[in-house]
Parts: C-alpha cells; sequence; structure tokens
C-alpha cells in the first residue's frame, strides 16, 4: 500500500477546452494546440487563437523537446504538501515549438539544502526533454529533465 | 504633450497614512481604510461633506459601497479601481478625471486592510486565474514569488546581475526605514550586505531579506481639481503624468511572436507605462528629483528603474549599486523604506504599491522630516503587480513643475 498522493491536481478550468491536452499525458504524449488557419503554436489552452481570433484550433502531440528558459529553486513551498519535496525546481520550459510552458525540473543532480551552487545540470538555456509522471491512475503530470549526453 | 490631457489639472491635497504593521487585532479592514479616509480628509482641510466620489482601490472596489455607507458619505460615485498593485495610481487616474471634468470636486480614494480576517500567505493562488489548472500541481509558489524569481535568473543569466548589486540597495532602504516611523522595519537596526546574503532562501535565487515583509495599513488621499488646490492647508502635490499597461496574466507564459506582446521575461511593462507618464509631463528620467518605485524586491525595482530610462536595460544591477539611493543621497528611491524594509501592504486582493504615492506627496510637500530630499519638486511613482503582468507609473509635482 502506498500512501495517497495528497498535492494539488490539476483545477481544470473548462474541461472542454483543456482534456485533450491531460489524456494526451496520460498516453504519455506532450500534445499542444494549433491554430489551423495561421498554424501558430498555442499554450495555454483555449478557445480562441491568440494571434488571429481563430476558432478552429486542433490538438496535435510534439517532441516534447525543448530549453530551460528559466527556473527557481523552491525552499519554502506555499502548499504544505511539497513540504517533503524541497529543495525542488520550478521551471519555465521553452519548447521547439515556440511556447513557455510552466512545468517541474526533474531528474538533476542533488542540490543543497541551504544555498546554492546550483548544479551544473541546472543551467538556463540548456536543452531539456519532457518525462512524464503517474501521479495517480487519473492523472499525470508532464514534467522535464536535463538531456543527456549519449 | 497633447493639447486635451490631464496634465496639471488635479492635486492631491490631503493623505492619510497608517502605519504598516504585521498585524491589527481588533481592527476589521474597513474600519482601517476609514480610519485613513478620516485622516485624509482632515489632512486636505475638509469636512466628510465635502466629498462627492468615494474610489476603492484593489480588491476593496467590490466593497465601494460598502466603504461609502461605512463611512456615512454623500455624493454619487462609489466606485471601483482594480490593477492588481498598480491599482493606487489607476484609482488617481480615475479621480483626475472625475476632477477636471467636473463630474466631483473633492474625490477620497483609499485603500487598506489588516492582515487578520484570515488572508494568510505564502498561499496558492485563489479563484480563477489563466494558468493556474498548469500551475498549483507543481507546488508553484505565490505566483508573484516564482514570476520574479525566475525573471531573476533570467537577469542574471542575460546581463550579469549579481545578488551583491541587488543586497546593496536592500541595505539602502533599511537605511531609509530606520527614519520613518510608519516601516515595519523602523526599529529593526541596520543591516549589511552580508546580512542580506546569509538570510536564508525562500525561493532561489531570492534571500528572505530580499521579499518584502507582508503587512496590514491602509492609505487613503482627497483629490481635487487644480483650481480647488489652492485652498487646501498644505502644500498641493499636482498630477504631472500618468501612465498605465497591462500586457497579461502569467507573463513567463507569454507565447513569442504576439508583436505587440514583448516576450522578454526581463521585460517590466513600465517600458509602457513610465513612457506614457513621461509623454503627458513632459519630462523625461533625468528630470526627477527623487522616485518611489516599486520594490517588493530588489530585482523588480532594477529592472523597472531600467524600463523607466534610468539606466540602459540589463544595467539596473551595476547602477543600483553605484547609485546612493538614500534620502541624502545622488538619487533617491524610496525614502520611507519602500515595501522591501517599510513593509508590503498585503490586504484582500493587495494593492500593494499604496505606500509609494503617501511617501511621494510627503516629500514634495517638503513634510518627510528627517528624511526630507533638498529641493524636491518632482517625483516618478512606478507600481507593479501579479508578477510583472501590470505597471502604472505617476509623475507628480511641485507648482513649480507646472
Amino acid at each position: 500500500m502506498t500512501t495517497p498522493y495528497n498535492k494539488p491536481l490539476p483545477n481544470v478550468y473548462n474541461a472542454e477546452v483543456s482534456r485533450p491536452y491531460w489524456e494526451a499525458a496520460k498516453r504519455h504524449e506532450l500534445a499542444l494546440q494549433r491554430c489551423k488557419p495561421c498554424g501558430r503554436w498555442v499554450w495555454f489552452p483555449r478557445e480562441i487563437c491568440p494571434f488571429c481570433l481563430s476558432q478552429d484550433l486542433e490538438w496535435v502531440p510534439t517532441a516534447g523537446k525543448g530549453r530551460l528558459y528559466s527556473y527557481t529553486i523552491v525552499y519554502q513551498p506555499a502548499s504544505p504538501s511539497f513540504n517533503g519535496d524541497v529543495p525542488y525546481v520550478n521551471c519555465v520550459v521553452l519548447l521547439n515549438e515556440g511556447v513557455r510552458i510552466n512545468t517541474m525540473l526533474v531528474d538533476h543532480s542533488p542540490i543543497g539544502q541551504n544555498v546554492p551552487p546550483v548544479p551544473d545540470d541546472i543551467k538556463i538555456d540548456m536543452p531539456v526533454e519532457v518525462v512524464f509522471d503517474d501521479v495517480t491512475p487519473e492523472w499525470t503530470l508532464p514534467k522535464f529533465r536535463p538531456v543527456r549526453e549519449g | 504633450m497633447a493639447e486635451e490631457s490631464l496634465r496639471g489639472e488635479a492635486s492631491i491635497i490631503g493623505i492619510g497614512d497608517l502605519p504598516r504593521q504585521r498585524s491589527w487585532p481588533g481592527k476589521s479592514s474597513l474600519g482601517l481604510c476609514a480610519e485613513a479616509s478620516k485622516a485624509a480628509i482632515e489632512d486636505a482641510g475638509l469636512q466628510k461633506e465635502h466629498i462627492d466620489a468615494l474610489v476603492c482601490i484593489g480588491g476593496a472596489g467590490e466593497n465601494a459601497g460598502s466603504l461609502k455607507f461605512y463611512l456615512g458619505l454623500g455624493g454619487n460615485f462609489a466606485i471601483g479601481a482594480t490593477m492588481g498593485g498598480t491599482s493606487p495610481l489607476v484609482g488617481l487616474a480615475v479621480a483626475s478625471s472625475l476632477v477636471a471634468y467636473g463630474m466631483a470636486k473633492y474625490v477620497l480614494a483609499v485603500y487598506g486592510g489588516g492582515r487578520d480576517e484570515g488572508n494568510p500567505m505564502p498561499r496558492l493562488r485563489q479563484g480563477w486565474s489563466l494558468g493556474q489548472e498548469f500551475e498549483d500541481p507543481y507546488g508553484v509558489y505565490t505566483i508573484e514569488d516564482l514570476t520574479l524569481a525566475m525573471m531573476y535568473n533570467r537577469h542574471m543569466h542575460e546581463f550579469g546581475t549579481t545578488a551583491e548589486q541587488m543586497a546593496a540597495y536592500a541595505v539602502n532602504t533599511r537605511f531609509n526605514a530606520l527614519k520613518n516611523p510608519l516601516a515595519v522595519m523602523a526599529n529593526e537596526g541596520a543591516i549589511t550586505v552580508q546580512d542580506v546574503l546569509n538570510s536564508p532562501m525562500v525561493v532561489e535565487p531570492l534571500h528572505s531579506l530580499e521579499c518584502a515583509p507582508l503587512v496590514g495599513g491602509a492609505c487613503a488621499f482627497v483629490v481635487s481639481s487644480a483650481e480647488n488646490a489652492d485652498a487646501a492647508p498644505h502644500r498641493p502635490v499636482y498630477v504631472i503624468g500618468l501612465g498605465a499597461s497591462t500586457p497579461g496574466d502569467t507573463p513567463y507564459l507569454k507565447n513569442e511572436g504576439i508583436e505587440y506582446i514583448d516576450p522578454r521575461l526581463t521585460l517590466t511593462p513600465t517600458v509602457w507605462s513610465a513612457k506614457d507618464a513621461c509623454e503627458m509631463a513632459g519630462y523625461s528620467a533625468r528630470d526627477m528629483d527623487l522616485l518611489q518605485f516599486h520594490d517588493r524586491y530588489p530585482i523588480l525595482a532594477a529592472a523597472s528603474l531600467e524600463d523607466a530610462g534610468f539606466c540602459k536595460k540589463g544595467e539596473g544591477g551595476a547602477f543600483l549599486a553605484a547609485t546612493d539611493t538614500t534620502y541624502k543621497g545622488t538619487l533617491p528611491i524610496n525614502t520611507d523604506g519602500g515595501q522591501l524594509s517599510g513593509g508590503r501592504l498585503d490586504a484582500i486582493q493587495g494593492a500593494s504599491g499604496a505606500p509609494h504615492l503617501m511617501e511621494a506627496v510627503r516629500q514634495l510637500r517638503g513634510e518627510a522630516g528627517e528624511r526630507q530630499v533638498e529641493d524636491a519638486n518632482l517625483c516618478m511613482v512606478n507600481m507593479a503587480g501579479d508578477g510583472l503582468s501590470k505597471s502604472s507609473t505617476a509623475i507628480l509635482g511641485t507648482d513649480e513643475t507646472l
């Protein structure tokens, strides 16, 4: 018997719109919306294209690769459910499709409990790739890890 | 400047400013707002019967009717002005418009609250916001700390900004706060650069002494037309320029490629709000005698100063480290201790920039006591909100700057 997952799960704003994203994650795919008329990638899920205001958006799987745009190491979490995880890394990834998504960096070298130095595998602009964390039977969270040579 | 403009048409003739305290036991938010309102009305030499419009700033905007009733105010308008931490200057813009166009004679604007009514911080985002579905599951710290921490790391990466530079600014604001009895850190003593660097990490790279302490309090001001300002008991402070900008929520998720939204995380919307304020005023950064800038974190002040034109983009860290920003200095900034040592006014749904406006008025009146800046005639006030997604800028001046 494992301990129940007690951290916040996605508080879905409009299930009709974002269901394909979470369903893709469950299949271990990172999908994004793309506007059919103008061809631009869109994040986060919405009902209208922010570039051309078309309402004709489609879901397209991506390779889940990008670069670490920026990050922060959390030492004092807002939610007590994360207390056991500190220090952990929140980050923004600039996907190769040109959109930035908020996520968590995992599989990096250990971080000190008090102060940096920050490990060498947490560097702005370094290549990262998606991994999937099946946190509950219903929910899978896309996270990212450093791309390792070889 | 445009021929039809608000420049010089409105004046702040009264202020009411409560001490910034970590707790206000026994005081309600309405009660604190009422107390500051009373002080502002008296400071303007008026009776409450003179007030013919009320502007409730920040999240309190929804309660404008309640506060009007609570204070027993007459008049017609009771409206909200809400744009996150920048709301006080949006409230100033609304109040200025009402008096300039004859819709009201004396407008009372107020924001405040205690922190004792169930508003614990840190907290997760509440209610609807664009990114929430994709943030809370990742253990995101409060959105503003998270965004600013990421901006800070990106700023260091792109421009070589250092924690030592940011700490130097924090040391100066503490120096200023020691002369401001309203500041929460007024009696906490001086700090050193090493104190800042040794303080615990909150969200790396932000040390705890780079994060403003959260406090309760209230700020109120009375606005009249310029022609009605001469009868006021204190030297009038004129609204010379105003600007505001809201590029949108969750700026760290900005899409690349929307032409009118600059995707750089290190760029603040002060680029636009300060430009508009300067255009209305006919002044530029170099004309300012002193500044009141939103400094919930030093890195926010640094980036905003860059974007307002006080130094080149990316040089805010070096600029702050090389500038004496104390009230005795070459470019005084946040002479009251700012938010960093004065306290971040964090009532329910904050409009945290309000104290910056209070201090600007005190300085331009020449009533800032021991920390008075000599020949203070022109002051830029800058406020930021909701993790880099909003900015407002005002240029305030004495009659010599009209």
